[in-house]
Formats: structure tokens, sequence, C-alpha cells
């Protein structure tokens, strides 16, 4: 709350006499932002850890978030889960609505990982790729991952898909999924790497990111 | 002879000291009734205490939402509360007056060249979007919440619900918005300054993307 109290005297002449007025201004600065609609996808988003050949098995759930830099506020946020393809790739484009000319940071939350962040991301009108194999959203395809390990919470809504951080309830989880069979390799969730069955290869993917959290 | 001479001259002494103490007596009397009927002395203690004016706005730097798609269009609002305090007797009147660089309107680009077409009404009124084609729009108003008495201002005698008392913001001539013939209790007095940008779909002129500021001198004066 700003509050001002500047008392300007201005002399006046009245008709035989004199006044005095006291007088109080403010500017006061109102904006708005037009914008021309913006569509992103994700260009790629890998896993690590996973077994296979490279882009034949780097499916995920996810979903995005889009910040404003300067004060971290969101300023969109998909409201539904999505997923990627075994390449990474999810080509399906995403609106960003309310989001106006700037840059911008971007966020993607997969359902076994933790937050990985695209940090002041030019967008201009049009369609804009999201590449997370790259910390600066270069267009080539690079050696960024998506750290295993959080997969506490149910994966219905980005509201409930973990705590972006890897500790112990994770671990817990991990343990009482142990060496079960995952035939589909996509049914079980700690099933990091996606092959038949949990196990310590899991196991040691989630140890190594053992109190990492996800990207701010 | 000469006894009767002393008993006269005793008695002429007698009555004569009769006479003293009752003499005494009645000035004693006298005197005490005149002293308490003695005039008060008046004394008048004055203190001036001048009219002052004081005018809280809410917030000074305001960004209407949401952000509008250029093509397919949509509305953008902002709003702070505005609160005046003065004891003067007379009242106190608030004027706005939107500052311009040129002929084009209150609400201008930072950085592409376009701006908003500054609505369509001098006068308040319900406002009352543009349709398709046709130009953007941007305004101010008012919506009355708290006032000591009637608002005075032309045209703003009205202004119950946020949609009341639009217009365009002058560039040229203060415009008063309310006009209050008395003294606001302790608490002041309070109303809603609103500012409200709209884009048609497929508005012309068009109205590129970017950032649109507009600067509004808001002053508040005793009366």
């Amino acid at each position: 709350m700003l509050h001002f109290k500047v008392l300007v005297p201005v002399f006046c002449l009245v008709v035989f006499s004199s006044c005095l007025v006291y007088a109080t201004s403010e500017d006061i600065t109102t904006r708005v932002n037009v914008y021309s609609p913006r569509n992103v996808y994700v260009a790629w988003a890998v896993p690590e850890g996973r077994v296979g050949l490279p882009g034949t098995n780097w499916d995920t759930l996810y979903y995005l978030t889009v910040k404003d830099p300067s004060d971290g506020s969101i300023l969109f946020s998909t409201s539904t889960l999505a997923r990627t393809n075994v390449t990474g790739k999810d080509l399906t484009q995403v609106a960003l609505l309310n989001v106006g000319v700037g840059a911008y940071n971007f966020y993607i939350k997969g359902h076994q990982s933790l937050t990985r962040k695209l940090s002041n991301v030019s967008l201009p009108s049009g369609l804009s790729p999201l590449n997370f194999t790259q910390p600066d959203n270069s267009p080539t395809f690079g050696t960024v991952r998506l750290l295993a390990g959080d997969i506490n919470g149910a994966t219905t809504s980005p509201a409930v898909m973990g705590d972006d951080v890897i500790n112990a309830v994770d671990l817990g989880i991990m343990l009482s999924h142990l060496d079960q069979a995952d035939p589909s390799t996509r049914d079980l969730r700690p099933n990091l790497n996606q092959d038949p069955v949990v196990n310590s290869v899991d196991m040691s993917l989630l140890l190594n990111n053992l109190d990492k959290e996800g990207d701010r | 002879m000469i006894k009767k001479i002393q008993q006269t001259s005793l008695s002429y002494l007698a009555s004569a000291s009769f006479l003293l103490v009752i003499g005494l007596v009645v000035f004693s009397a006298l005197e005490a009734g005149l002293v308490s009927a003695a005039n008060p002395e008046t004394i008048i203690v004055r203190q001036e205490v001048t009219a002052e004016l004081s005018m809280t706005v809410g917030s000074t730097t305001m960004v209407m939402l949401p952000s509008i798609p250029g093509l397919t269009g949509g509305t953008g609002n902002a709003s702070t509360t505005v609160n005046i305090i003065t004891g003067n007797v007379q009242g106190y009147a608030v004027t706005i007056q939107a500052s311009s660089t040129g002929v084009d309107g209150a609400l201008k680009g930072d950085s592409a060249g376009g701006y908003f077409v500054d609505y369509g009404a001098t006068t308040p009124e319900t406002w009352a979007n543009t349709t398709s084609g046709q130009a953007s729009q941007f305004g101010f108003g008012i919506t009355e919440v708290v006032l000591s008495s009637a608002n005075g201002a032309s045209g703003y005698t009205s202004c119950a619900t946020y949609e009341d008392c639009f217009s365009l913001a002058p560039t040229t001539t203060a415009k008063t918005i309310v006009s209050v013939s008395s003294e606001t209790p302790a608490e002041g007095d309070t109303f809603q300054l609103k500012f409200r940008a709209h884009i048609p779909a497929n508005t012309s002129p068009a109205v590129p993307e970017d950032w649109y500021t507009a600067t509004t001198t808001l002053t508040a004066v005793q009366l």
C-alpha cells in the first residue's frame, strides 16, 4: 500500500480576498499486454537410465509450466498430463494462454523424474519447440536428462505427480516394489529404466539422485 | 449647672459613639456586597485548525488482466481503491487527466507503435464493447464505495456497479470524477478507480503485439 500525503499550497485570488487551496496528486500507470497466440511442443525430453537403443524407450507422462523469470510467478501450466513418445517427443501443440511478449522459464515434470527447467526462452509468434536435452533450448539434441526417482504420489494429474524431491518416501516405494515383475515395462512407476523388472538398477538410479530436488 | 452640662456632653458622646458603631457595621456589610459583585475577567483561548487533505491510492502501477490476444481479442481490467481524507467543511474534488504525447489514444504501445483507441464516451456511461472488426477501446471509470455525501461530479452520481461510469481518459482537460461538499469522516471517503482495455476480434486499426502503457494523474483538491 502506497501512502502519499503531499500537500501543495496554491494561492489564488478571489475578489477582494485571497484563498489557500491544498491539493495532492498521484500519477497512476496502467499497462496491458497484447500478444499473438504462441504454441509450443516438446521437441525432446529424455528420462535418464532407460534401457534399449536411443530413441526407443524415452516416453514419459509429463506436464509443462511457464514462469515469469523476474518473480517466479506461474503464467501458464498444463491442466492435464500428456505423454511423450518413445523418441522423447510430443508434437502436440500447447497453446500458451495469457503469455505475451518476453522471455520465460519453461519447466517439464515427468512422472518418474524431477522438474527440469529451460531458462529465459524467448518466444516468437507462432510455434516454438522446447528442447529439454539442452540447457538453453538450442535446437540440437543434447545430453541433459530428466533425473529419475521422484515416484511418490498418484499420476492422475499434475498436482499429485510427485513432490519434486527424491527422498526416503521414494526410497520406501522403491523398496516395496523391489523384484516385482513389470512385463509391460510401464505399469510400475518404480521401474525407472522401463525394463521388465524393478530391481537394483532402478534402485541405483534412485540412490544416485537421493536428496536432489527439481529445478525452481 | 455645670453638672447638667456634663450630663448633656456625655449624652452627645454616647449618641455619637453609637452612630459611629452603626456606621461601621453598615459600611462593612455594604463593602462585602460590593466586593462580591465585582465584574469577572473573561479569558478567551483560541486555536485555529486548518483544513488538510490526503489521498491514498492503493496501487499506482497496475496491469490490466488478463493479457489480450491481438487477433481474437479480449478484455483486460485493473482497478484500485482511492481514499480521501479531509477536514475541510467545504469538501473536496478529485480530477483525472491522462498524459498524451500525440494525437493517439492514452494507452500507447511501448515499442511497436500501436495504441488503443480511447473509449468513445466523453460522459460516463455503462461500458459497451465494440464488436468484431471495430476499433479497440481504452477507458476508465469509478465505482463509489463509501462517500460522506452524494457525489456532485457531473455524470458520476450513479456508479454502483463495476460496469457503470466508464468514459475516455481526457488528455487535455482534467475531468472531475468526485465532488463532495462536506468534510470526510476520520476513515475518509473511498471509491474504486478502474481501467479497461478491450480488443474486439479482427480489430481495426490493428493492435500489434506489445506492452501498452497509460499514465493518468489523479488530483484531489479542497473546495
